[in-house]
């Protein structure tokens, strides 16, 4: 990962509709020296057709994003397999082989 | 004429591959994508000014505020795709100073203007749909912030293409005879223009040129030429416009479109010597990088403090 350079773009996050679960996507960048500023021209940039909700601007140079050297670590599923449902899917098909648990005996 | 059509799996494999900023990029790559990035930033900024000059000459309130609305809807597309340029190191200052100065092109039909109000319905449908034909299938094209940015475009694109037919509708329903004929003859003068637009036929070696290799140009230009025949020729027949079959027509045998080829010689003087209003466009540009250039410099230089 590292840290954003441009202090003049802002990279744009916005949410479109009346769909409340729908998360707030990634739509573009502006270019601006105001952050005020850049948050009205993503509005007029970004938000000409759709219904827009959540309009927000991140200074890229404030961001710290991935790069291609960091896919190996984001890549969960192969580092991390005790993580995955195929896990806890072995572990319930053994339970189901071991049969009925015995009632503790009173 | 035997096309040469290569291999769907060479085709696929061609477009298959898609690239983002961060991503390591093909020698020769990122040069391509920002030059497509800056080139349609240009298109869109200097082809809005046609558009820009009939604000305060539409004929009434409400086509003046669509027409608004579709000048600052270009202008925004010229920011978006100025952006993907300039992440690949491209600056909008750079463009619009190096098209100031004359050191870039412009697509032909950005070197004219509209003589009359009637013209600039079909002109600006004429526009719209091989924009859109153009954006359908580049935004398929490799590189995706470019992609990204287009799909965002077309939503409006539509827009403009709806309002386009509106306005040659009202004109071909409403308008005197005078008026009709000027729109009949606005069909007749942007059609070569728009069939210029989309480039000189296929060569035979096309597929070697590097922005078709790496994905960027996504169809060959006589496929793009046929598409948008298919696409508006309809269109504007139904609009009542007379579509000389000498000037494209249809041939069921052929299952293809033939077309007046347009003047490929007068496009080429035209791209390379400048239009009837070139120069107007030049200057515009000129004159606003140096009416904003006070408030550009001190906006980036709080931005960098």
């Amino acid at each position: 990962m590292r840290r954003g350079t441009e202090t003049d773009v802002y990279d744009v996050f916005a949410k479109f509709g009346d769909d409340a679960t729908e998360p707030i996507r990634w739509v573009g960048s502006v270019r601006s020296g105001d952050p005020e500023l850049a948050w009205h021209a993503a509005k007029e940039i970004y938000t000409r057709r759709e219904y827009c909700t959540v309009l927000w601007v991140a200074q890229r140079s404030g961001m710290v994003v991935s790069g291609p050297e960091d896919e190996a670590i984001l890549r969960t599923p192969d580092r991390l397999t005790y993580r995955l449902p195929t896990g806890p899917g072995r572990r319930r098909r053994a339970r189901i082989k071991a049969g009925p648990v015995q009632p503790v005996p009173r | 004429m035997t096309l040469t059509t290569p291999p769907l799996t060479d085709e696929d494999e061609r477009l298959a591959r898609k690239y983002e900023l961060w991503e390591e990029l093909p020698e020769g790559y990122r040069e391509a994508a920002a030059r497509i990035a800056s080139f349609q930033a240009l298109a869109e900024l200097v082809g809005v000014l046609p558009f820009a000059e009939w604000v305060d000459r539409a004929p009434d309130y409400e086509r003046k505020q669509m027409l608004v609305a579709k000048v600052q809807d270009e202008v925004g597309h010229g920011h978006v795709t100025a952006r993907v340029a300039e992440d690949l190191g491209v600056g909008r200052e750079q463009i619009l100073v190096d098209f100031a100065e004359g050191r870039t092109k412009l697509l032909n039909i950005f070197h004219y203007g509209f003589e009359s109000w009637e013209e600039l319905g079909p002109a600006a449908l004429l526009m719209n749909s091989s924009a859109i034909v153009q954006f359908q299938a580049l935004d398929q094209g490799t590189y995706l912030p470019y992609a990204r940015a287009l799909r965002k475009i077309e939503k409006e694109e539509s827009f403009h293409y709806h309002h386009a037919i509106d306005l040659t509708h009202q004109t071909m329903v409403r308008g005197s005879v005078a008026q009709r004929q000027r729109a009949q003859e606005a069909f007749e003068l942007w059609l070569p223009r728009l069939l210029a637009y989309f480039g000189p036929p296929d060569s035979d070696t096309y597929q070697q040129n590097p922005m078709y290799r790496f994905g960027l140009k996504v169809k060959s230009n006589d496929t793009l030429r046929q598409e948008w025949l298919t696409k508006i020729v309809p269109v504007f027949q139904e609009l009542g416009i007379f579509v000389d079959p000498a000037l494209a027509r249809f041939d069921e045998d052929r299952q293809a479109w033939d077309y007046a080829s347009p003047d490929w010689v007068e496009t080429k003087r035209i791209i390379k010597e400048g239009g009837p209003r070139y120069g107007d466009w030049r200057s515009k540009i000129q004159l606003s990088l140096e009416r904003n250039g006070a408030y550009r410099d001190a906006a980036l230089a709080r931005a960098a403090a």
